[in-house]
Order: structure tokens, then sequence, then C-alpha cells
């Protein structure tokens, strides 16, 4: 084929699926007698390239569909697949060598993967690249899909939104082409935060107990600045496997304490706790709310 | 016994500066300033707590072109423990301490890529040539009086014989108006020239700034600085007054003696005035400092002074 042969095909393929060119290659080798990674997952339109490290001829059947011929040692061959769906492949010169190619319209993951129920949760995924939009779904309790929000992917067809976690709650991500694997991540419900106040000698200890135990997430002893008039973060713990944790504090300190829990230090605050006086243990309104009555003037 | 000791901190330095030569002792100090952008939020509490009223983090945070006090050569900024304590160091900018007799020299560079404009320092109650008067003037203002961006420019001023005491500096260049409403002025503390530095020295601007009408940048208690102290202390509160309006400077608790010994605890300034007061301190507590102007005070300017046992 001429050379401009050549460029005229290229470009009628560039133009024929456009989603190609931003598409990802994912790479299954051969380095025996076996394929690695076996089990693969790509979204349409992403090519696929089957490496031979072996010393002997291998080939690849793609799901009936697709065939390379032989793929002499050290060499390679790629196949894009459009269409979602699950793909078996086969190497027919040893029929012992298989795996599995899913082709999905999008991947999803949720992160953080332990979320207290109402804490945003982070979806995130691809799609094929081209994509101008993807609805984000939730499971409801009648075992449908609910709409959760929705997503404009990028250029490059990677996406990522947010959305409130909810206790038992499965999450997919729907496209033109199809809707994703769904995801089911952790969630704890609700976190109830008890603390109290302990007064011995020449220091206080707040106790502070979240039930259920919530994983990896800090608890932050607050206490009120008052020549400040606001909350400053005091110390930081991690509570323990059963969800509690203790803080000391002189006894002698007279202001309002309180516990917040958060997913990483200096982030929202997820659950706080109730307000107490640190001279006697008791719970006190929230000092930061504290307004004259009927907005009254301060004298001087 | 405080009286006396107001009187003596007043008298003493002004004796000092009669009986002792002018040579004896001064320094040259450098000084490295440089005009930065920074963002500022006058109410970081998001409230004025004696009145109840809420704010918004968007309705008082606005990016500012500030004095910062930099290492030698501008390599890095910093902010002196006195500063700190002083309440100043960004607004109003460094406080530049000296001794009657010292020479001064403040080396200013343009940092501005805010606005991208000229700056200038301009010094009230100090001794220079007109080339560091720091001000514009067209067809006599040499370079100090406009110092552009990424320009540098050193100030060369003599604490005289008359300048003990407090005193603003401030822009003076082309964009005067805007970088005074902004925040670019500051305090020059000149202390006698065998006078002993008071254990606290606190720093008061009065300036309004966005629709507030703050101390040192700041509006409503818990936000503008708290001055702390302990009883038996020495205590120099330096007073200075930017923008178009009068104020007065007023501490609850605690009084002083005027130059001429009648007793005070409230005293007026306008625009560019300082004055500096001091006592002993012997009343613990935690006491309000403010501006006695109502609409001042009801708009940001007060503040908390903690005087400990």
């Amino acid at each position: 084929m001429s050379r401009l042969g050549a460029a005229l095909v290229a470009t009628a393929a560039a133009l024929a699926t456009p989603a190609v060119a931003a598409a990802e290659d994912v790479e299954v080798v051969m380095p025996g007698k076996y394929f690695q990674p076996a089990r693969v997952t790509t979204v349409a339109g992403d090519r696929v390239r089957f490496r031979n490290g072996d010393l002997v001829t291998h080939d690849v059947r793609i799901g009936g569909v697709f065939d390379s011929g032989p793929i002499g040692r050290f060499s390679s061959w790629s196949q894009a697949v459009d269409q979602p769906g699950e793909y078996p492949f086969v190497c027919t010169l040893h029929a012992f060598m298989s795996g599995n190619l899913s082709v999905v319209a999008a991947t999803l993951g949720a992160a953080p993967d332990n979320v207290i129920a109402g804490e945003p949760l982070t979806l995130s995924g691809r799609t094929p690249a081209g994509t101008a939009r993807v609805a984000v779904e939730r499971s409801a309790p009648d075992g449908g899909w609910a709409a959760a929000g929705a997503a404009t992917p990028a250029a490059d067809g990677s996406y990522s939104t947010t959305t409130p976690a909810v206790e038992g709650a499965s999450y997919r991500v729907t496209t033109p082409a199809g809707a994703s694997p769904p995801v089911a991540p952790r969630v704890t419900a609700g976190v109830e935060l008890h603390v109290a106040l302990r007064r011995g000698g020449r220091h206080a200890r707040i106790q502070v107990h979240a039930m259920p135990a919530p994983a990896g997430v800090v608890a932050t002893l607050e206490l009120y600045a008052r020549w400040r008039y606001r909350w400053r973060a005091h110390r930081k713990v991690k509570l323990d496997a059963h969800g509690s944790a203790t803080f000391r504090v002189p006894a002698a300190l007279r202001t309002y304490a309180r516990v917040s829990l958060r997913r990483r230090a200096g982030g929202p605050a997820l659950v706080q706790s109730d307000v107490l006086r640190t001279a006697d243990g008791r719970v006190a309104p929230d000092p930061d709310g504290i307004a004259p009555p009927g907005g009254g003037h301060g004298g001087h | 016994m405080l009286y006396l000791r107001g009187l003596a901190a007043f008298a003493l330095p002004a004796l000092a500066a009669v009986l002792i030569p002018a040579s004896a002792g001064a320094a040259t100090r450098h000084v490295w300033v440089a005009a930065v952008p920074q963002t500022w939020n006058a109410v970081p509490n998001a409230r004025d707590a004696i009145h109840g009223t809420r704010f918004d983090a968007t309705q008082t945070t606005f990016p500012t072109v500030v004095y910062k006090r930099y290492t030698k050569d501008w390599k890095r900024p910093l902010r002196r423990p006195y500063e700190r304590r002083a309440g100043a160091g960004s607004i109003p900018g460094p406080l530049i301490r000296a001794r009657v007799g010292d020479e001064l020299r403040i080396h200013f560079k343009n940092l501005d890529t805010l606005h991208d404009q000229a700056h200038s320092m301009h010094f009230h109650g100090v001794a220079y040539d007109p080339s560091s008067d720091g001000v514009w003037l067209p067809l006599h203002s040499g370079k100090g009086g406009r110092v552009m961006p990424g320009r540098t420019f050193t100030y060369k001023l003599t604490a005289g014989p008359g300048s003990a005491g407090v005193w603003p500096y401030h822009d003076h260049s082309t964009s005067m108006e805007e970088s005074i409403a902004g925040g670019m002025f500051g305090a020059l503390s000149i202390a006698g020239r065998r006078e002993r530095r008071a254990d606290r020295e606190y720093v008061v601007a009065f300036a309004p700034w966005h629709g507030f009408q703050t101390i040192n940048g700041r509006a409503f208690v818990g936000n503008t600085p708290v001055f702390e102290s302990r009883v038996g202390e020495t205590v120099q509160w330096d007073v200075i007054a930017m923008g178009d309006e009068f104020h007065t400077f007023h501490v609850h608790g605690h009084r002083w003696r005027t130059d001429g010994g009648t007793p005070q605890d409230t005293r007026g300034l306008g625009p560019a005035e300082s004055f500096r007061v001091r006592w002993t301190e012997d009343a613990p507590g935690t006491w309000l400092y403010h501006c006695h102007v109502e609409t001042h005070m009801a708009q940001g300017m007060i503040g908390l002074y903690r005087v400990r046992r």
C-alpha cells in the first residue's frame, strides 16, 4: 500500500471510530502458556493488546468473533472491542489457555471504601470518549433503580461526581450504551456520639464513644476559644476498634468542649457530640449560638 | 503609683534626649519590607459576637496588597515575635522599632502581582531628604515615590531628637488612595535614647476596610487582636488612624496621663495622627478596647484586652 493510501485508511478509521483516539490500551501478556492477566475489564472502544512473551507461537480468539491468526514469539496483536458484553478468549493452539474480557459501557468505583451515612461518596470512572452525560442511579428498596444525580464526562470519557452515601444501597451509572457494573460501598448507619467528662486530680478526662463504631475516622476534641469566639481543634485521635477514645485536658480549664468525627483531619465534621462545660461536665448550649436577647447592644 | 510611673515614662525620655549627645550608641537599622498580595478576611470567626450578627466569608474576604517584613535581600517573609504580640505584620505592616539617634535604612521591594501597581513608603515623624520622602510628585519626586512592580528602593531615615513616639507610615505613590484603603500602612515606634521599652507593646490601627471599621484590618471581638498582659507589667499602646475619619481610643478599666499630666481614658485622633500611651498594669480581667465613635464600634472597631494575675 502506498503511503498516501495508508494515510487515507488511517484517516478514515479515525473518522469512523472517534472513540478509539482517546481510548486506553489494555495489555494481556502470554509469558508462558497462560494469559496474564486472565480477566480483563475494558470500556467499549478500548483496544486490547495481546503480547506473546513466550518462546513459541500462540494465537487468540476472542468470543468467537475476533481472530488473531498466529502471533509469533515476542510479537503482539491488538483489537478494539466496541460492543459491551462478555468475551471469553482462548489460544486455539493451546486450548487450556483461556481468559475473559468484560467490555462495559462505563467503569465505576466508589471512594472512600467505608463511609458514614450522609457522608459524600465520590463515584468516578470512565466511559467511551465523547460520551455526553452519565446518569447516576442508586438501588431502591423495591429492587429497582432511582436517579441519584448526573455527571458530564471530560473529553477523555473520565467522570467524577459525589452523592450522599445511603446505607445498604448499590450505585451504578448509565450511558446510552448501557449501564456500568454496580458497586456496593460499605456504609455505616447514622453514628451516635456519646461524650462524658470525668474530673480527677490535675486532669479531666473526656471519654468519647461512637455507636456503631465507624472505621477509619478521626475524633477531634474541640475547645471553645472564649476570647476568640470560635471553636478550635485541640487534639486528634483515631477511635479504637470499639469506637472509643479518651482525651485529657487540665482540670483547671474553664471553657466548653465537644468532639467531632471527621474522615480526615481538617475535613468536614460528619458527626458532632453534645457540648460539655469543662467546669462540671454538664451538657451546655453551643456558645457559638449565644445571641443577645432581642438582638440588643453590648453596654459600654 | 500608676500615675507616677506613667509620668516617669514620659518625662524621663524627654530628659534623656536633652542630656545625652545624639551620637552616643546610635545604630543603623536595616529593615527589609515588600509590598505583597494577600487574601485577607476581616472577620475570621464569621460573626459579631456582641450583636449576634453572622457573616459569610465571601462578605468579609478580599484580595489586597500589604506590607510584610522580610529577611535580608527579601529572601523570605519574617514576622518578629514582638510583631505577633503587637498584632502587626501585614495589616498593619511591620512594626518598625528604633531609638532616637538611629539611622534607618528601609529596603523596600514592590512585589505587587495582584494589581501590578506602583507603591512607596512614606514615613511620618522621622527626618529624611526629599529623595526618601516616598511621595509621588510629578517633576520633583525621585524613584522612591513610585517604585514600580519588581523594583526596589532604599529609604534613608534619621530618628531625630524630636522623633520619640509612635508614627504612621503608608503608601504615598500614585496608588496611595486604594493602597491605604487596602491596608498599606503601619507603625514606626521610636523609643527615647535611654528609654526602657515597655514589657508589652500593642499596635492599634484604626482604619476602614471594605465597609467594616477595623482595628488592624479585623472587625469585631475575637477577630481584632486579643492583647494580653500580666499585672505588674508595663504596657504601651501605639495608636494610629488612617482613612478619612476621626476616631477615639478608649480602654475599659484603665486610664493614663496626658503629657500635661491630666488623667485620661479616651483620646481622639484624625487621619494619620498617632500617639502612644503607657501604664503599669494593675487591673486583672477581660476588658474592651475600642473606638468610641459608636457607629465605628458597631461596625467592628472593638477588641479584647486580657490581663492575667
